[in-house]
């Protein structure tokens, strides 16, 4: 049947050109306002941690003790001159230093979750491509990790090779790191299992085994680029928790070392002067709150767009 | 319990019986007189001009436009289609079921044994919703709660409408479970729906639209989702409850074998409108739209030769964001004329009676004899 | 159905007996030893020391010698409090620590699950809002902060509570409250997603066609189907109560057995940090396979399977 093509004027709905995904999920995230916002936030935070050290007013560590005696051995309050943010005790600018938390941060996040991935993605993906025994036996080690009470073990960890070489790798942050990834990749893993498992019974990689591929090439170039959607929300999304785990142990005192300012240290240091001085707990407070929120919105905002049911809908 | 894959036995299995046409009139006649229902209008269900829109971010989809229809006492009016025809949002339209937002009914009217349920409070709908219509939805499996016992979801809209006591209630379930044809009903009350297979599951669910005798029933797609094996014994459940009870029913399909067996009448829709309308016999023997001529002609036949194409109808429905003011169907029509994009045909009547079409061509005086 | 709860805890033993074998060998790597004191100890107290309590013994047969007297409930001596042993320091701040972790808990569920379950109802309105508003707080908060906050706001400033101590009811409210605020705001965000989830299924437009109460609809069908998924955040949120009092402790001075760790650790007390340990990683364990059961329970697809 000839269809009658020289009827024009009426609209025929052509199917959609099929965008890739990646476009689609990419389109639904920016419509999301909360993500957007989210998005921006976490731009800033990898912009002040990366180039913290250019925009500076201040190195980190120096301190303006002249200023400080001449406000009567107070620290400096905000909108002081030179110091837009004040100081502290020591006179050390408190934007610098913020910034010389950001830079830290930044570098938990990304250190942390590259532990996360290069440890829970491999010990994931084997346990579920190859079930059985090694399932068993990786689920097993799994449920080992998870009993481990986290922040404990990671204590245990710093304190005990502190002394090291290791330990001693930037300024003992490298091990605090190392130890948040240690005991923080059992959900990627458990993820990615997951998801090999479902994805592993799918007609496309029964095809892909009849026409011969092998068995490292069918994960690596067909399961893992499909699969990866909830693992990349499930990094973004486990960020939050390492900046959290990171500021809560150097408020304590593990980790970061001064002169250094991990904005939890920066929490301690500063609540003696709660009632006087609010703003060295303040400040380093909102960037804290600032940085885990941007993220969790961009993390919640990917889970919305890389959501498969959500696909086609209008 | 019984495992998901059970079957019935031939014992338990619903009778198939073939009634004529003159004893399924007079069986519906007779319920109808019997069970006390007055007649007060002239149609159970009287749908004038009903439209019903979506407003999405994308534009304002007309999925309804201006349909018109009646359904009689006791009568099954089919209402057949292709995906996105707007068949199903009618329905859902008719009990006041349309997700709003972004859904919302923005014209018409739709008397329901004489009350316009367009203008009722929400609470006095609740009241009809359940009690007089029943629903029965196409996927049983999700459209059935997972976490509570069958008897339970059974007896909610007995216990809500009908006041009766519990024990009395009890005794309904478990006789509702009977009817439609789930052996040991007893036993089964306290099984949850995953205990089910797909057509007893679907059983529970006419059971459920049943369960408050309701006057008119609207069943959506009921056996798409189910194996074609099971698909006739469903039908033919629905068929004889409904003769049993003088129910009307609304039967929603895209399926012409389904309509031609379990229909009195047909409507045919297109995107969003009725496009032919007619009795089942006038419909299958003499359609007047091409549209209903693509879609029979659709259908594998017997005698087909091996190695031939399938029948298709070229193209894709339209749009129904600013639908044009043309016949909707012409870009996908072998017949149009230049009428046919200028101006959309009204819904006419043909020869036989309660035929109509809305087509140019086949208007008397039009270019299709 | 008894067989895998049966099964479940079963797990726990393996589990916990790997655990500590790691504490024990990551907690003897740490270079120094028990008697580093301010005062260096000449070496031969030291060795007499050592002998006595059977420190120079190779490490396979140390560990033998705590896992034999942890099976019959010996925590061993405590090495930093010479006239105390291990049970009796743990048994003076376990209560503290549970009683702390459990009102805790019970704040979170109490009030994040209303909190998400007004907010889906609420979707897009000022229910949503408000308590968006407040997970957002409890997210990005940290729990020390939290802590200081409410020190200084309320304990100092309006003087309404302590500021930190263990002697009374009034003692118990800010620590509590700092201590829930994180688990809230997870377990709220993840009642209102589930909500909105179950809100979308068919058999909710299935429950309206019978003409049910939207009351019955909301609660017959979708709360409890939508408090299912939200039973398995309650594990990791048990998990992070349970180490995460031992911070509120320090900021409050609670004297739960949070106290002691990170002393136990700097002083290598090894009685006590893997007594410490030990009782951390039970309940974290335990906990979880709780949860997993109550899970397992209140899901009739899985109960009956």
């Amino acid at each position: 049947m000839a269809t009658n093509t020289t009827v024009v004027g009426t609209r025929v709905a052509k199917p959609k050109a099929t965008s890739g995904p990646w476009r689609e999920a990419a389109g639904r995230l920016v419509k999301n306002k909360l993500a957007v916002v989210g998005l921006v936030i976490v731009a800033l935070f990898l912009f002040c941690g990366i180039f913290g050290p250019l925009i500076a007013p201040w190195p980190y560590q120096v301190q303006d003790l002249q200023a400080v005696f001449a406000n009567g051995n107070r620290p400096l309050p905000p909108l002081s001159p030179n110091h837009i943010l004040g100081t502290d005790q020591l006179g050390r600018d408190l934007l610098s230093r913020l910034l010389d938390g950001a830079r830290i941060s930044v570098t938990v996040a990304f250190v942390v979750q590259a532990v996360i991935i290069l440890i829970g993605v491999p010990i994931g993906a084997l346990a579920g491509w190859f079930g059985g025994r090694i399932d068993n036996f990786l689920m097993r080690l799994t449920d080992v990790i998870y009993a481990f009470p986290d922040l404990l073990f990671i204590i245990l960890l710093s304190v005990a090779f502190r002394e090291t070489a290791f330990g001693q790798a930037l300024d003992g942050l490298f091990l605090v790191f190392v130890a948040i990834g240690l005991v923080g990749w059992v959900t990627v893993a458990r993820l990615t299992r997951g998801q090999l498992l479902s994805l592993k019974e799918t007609e496309f990689v029964e095809a892909a085994k009849a026409i011969g591929v092998s068995d490292r090439k069918i994960v690596t170039r067909h399961l893992l680029p499909n699969g990866m959607g909830p693992i990349i929300v499930a990094v973004t999304l486990g960020i939050p928790v390492a900046i959290l785990a990171e500021a809560t142990l150097a408020y304590i005192g593990i980790g970061v070392q001064p002169p250094r300012a991990s904005w939890g240290s920066l929490i301690a240091e500063g609540q003696k002067f709660i009632r006087s001085e609010p703003h060295l707990v303040l400040f380093p407070a909102i960037f804290i709150a600032l940085a885990l929120i941007g993220f969790t919105f961009l993390g919640d905002g990917l889970r919305d767009a890389l959501d498969p049911k959500l696909k086609g809908k209008q | 319990m019984v495992g998901a894959d059970e079957e019935i036995s031939a014992a338990d299995a619903p009778t198939i019986v073939e009634l004529s046409a003159d004893d399924v009139l007079r069986a519906r006649t007779d319920a109808v007189a019997n069970a006390g229902l007055g007649r007060k209008a002239d149609h159970l269900l009287e749908v004038r001009g009903l439209s019903t829109h979506f407003f999405t971010p994308d534009g304002v989809v007309q999925a309804v436009d201006d349909v018109t229809f009646n359904v009689g006492y006791g009568e099954t009016l089919g209402l057949v289609g292709e995906s996105g025809c707007g068949k199903s949002v009618s329905a859902l339209s008719i009990a006041r079921l349309v997700p709003d937002p972004p859904g919302r009914i923005v014209s018409g009217s739709i008397l329901f044994d004489g009350i316009d349920v367009l203008k009722l409070s929400t609470e006095d709908m609740r009241k009809l919703r359940g009690k007089e219509i029943g629903f029965i939805f196409q996927d049983p499996l999700t459209s059935l709660n997972p976490t509570l016992t069958i008897g339970y979801q059974i007896g909610e809209a007995i216990k809500e409408h009908m006041g009766l006591s519990s024990k009395a209630a009890q005794e309904r379930i478990t006789e509702l479970l009977a009817k439609v044809g789930i052996p040991r009903p007893k036993d089964r009350l306290n099984d949850y729906p995953f205990q089910f297979s797909g057509g007893m599951r679907q059983r529970v669910m006419i059971a459920i639209a049943l369960s408050c005798d309701p006057k008119l029933i609207l069943a959506d797609e009921p056996t798409t989702a189910l194996d074609v094996t099971i698909q006739a014994q469903i039908l033919e459940l629905i068929q004889r409850l409904s003769s049993e009870f003088g129910t009307a029913v609304l039967l929603i399909t895209h399926d012409l074998g389904i309509a031609a067996g379990m229909c009195d009448r047909v409507n045919v829709m297109y995107a969003g409108r009725i496009v032919e309308t007619g009795t089942v016999d006038t419909l299958f023997e003499n359609p007047r739209m091409p549209y209903a001529w693509g879609l029979l002609d659709s259908l594998p036949r017997i005698d087909d030769v091996r190695g031939d194409r399938l029948r298709t109808i070229e193209g894709m429905p339209p749009l129904l964001i600013a639908p044009p003011k043309a016949c909707r169907f012409a870009p996908r029509c072998d017949y149009a004329r230049d009428i046919c994009v200028n101006s959309e045909p009204e819904l006419t009547p043909r020869a036989e009676p309660e035929h109509a079409a809305r087509c140019w061509a086949t208007e008397p005086g039009g270019w299709i004899g | 159905m008894i067989a895998y709860i049966g099964r479940r805890f079963l797990w726990i033993i393996p589990v916990l007996f790997t655990v500590s074998i790691i504490t024990f060998f990551l907690m003897h790597a740490v270079p120094g030893g028990p008697w580093d004191r301010d005062k260096r100890l000449p070496q031969a107290t030291q060795d007499r020391l050592n002998a006595k309590y059977g420190l120079d013994q190779p490490i396979y047969i140390q560990y033998a010698t705590w896992a034999g007297k942890f099976i019959q409930g010996d925590l061993g001596p405590s090495y930093r409090y010479t006239d105390r042993t291990v049970n009796e320091i743990v048994a003076d701040g376990f209560l503290t620590t549970v009683q702390l972790g459990i009102m805790a808990f019970i704040l979170s569920v109490l009030v994040g699950i209303p909190l998400g379950i007004f907010a889906a109802l609420g979707h897009n309105r000022g229910p949503d809002y408000v308590s968006t508003s407040v997970s957002i707080i409890g997210i990005a908060t940290p729990s020390f902060v939290l802590s200081i906050l409410l020190i200084v706001f309320f304990a100092v400033q309006l003087g309404w509570f302590p500021t930190g101590g263990w002697k009374g009811p009034q003692y118990w409210v800010l620590p509590t409250i700092a201590l829930a605020g994180f688990p809230i705001a997870v377990i709220a965000r993840y009642t209102r997603a589930s909500m909105l989830e179950v809100t979308r299924k068919d058999y909710i437009r299935t429950a309206h066609s019978k003409g049910l109460r939207d009351q019955a609809v909301v609660s017959r069908h979708m709360i409890r189907n939508a408090l299912i998924p939200v039973v398995t955040i309650l594990g990791p949120t048990l998990a992070f109560l349970v180490t995460g009092s031992f911070i509120i402790e320090r900021i409050f001075g609670i004297p739960g057995i949070g106290q002691f760790y990170i002393t136990a650790i700097s002083t290598r007390d090894y009685s006590l940090l893997m007594a410490m340990t030990m009782l951390y990683a039970f309940a974290v364990a335990f906990l979880n396979v709780v949860v997993d059961v109550l899970y397992a329970y209140i899901d009739p697809r899985i109960r009956y399977s």
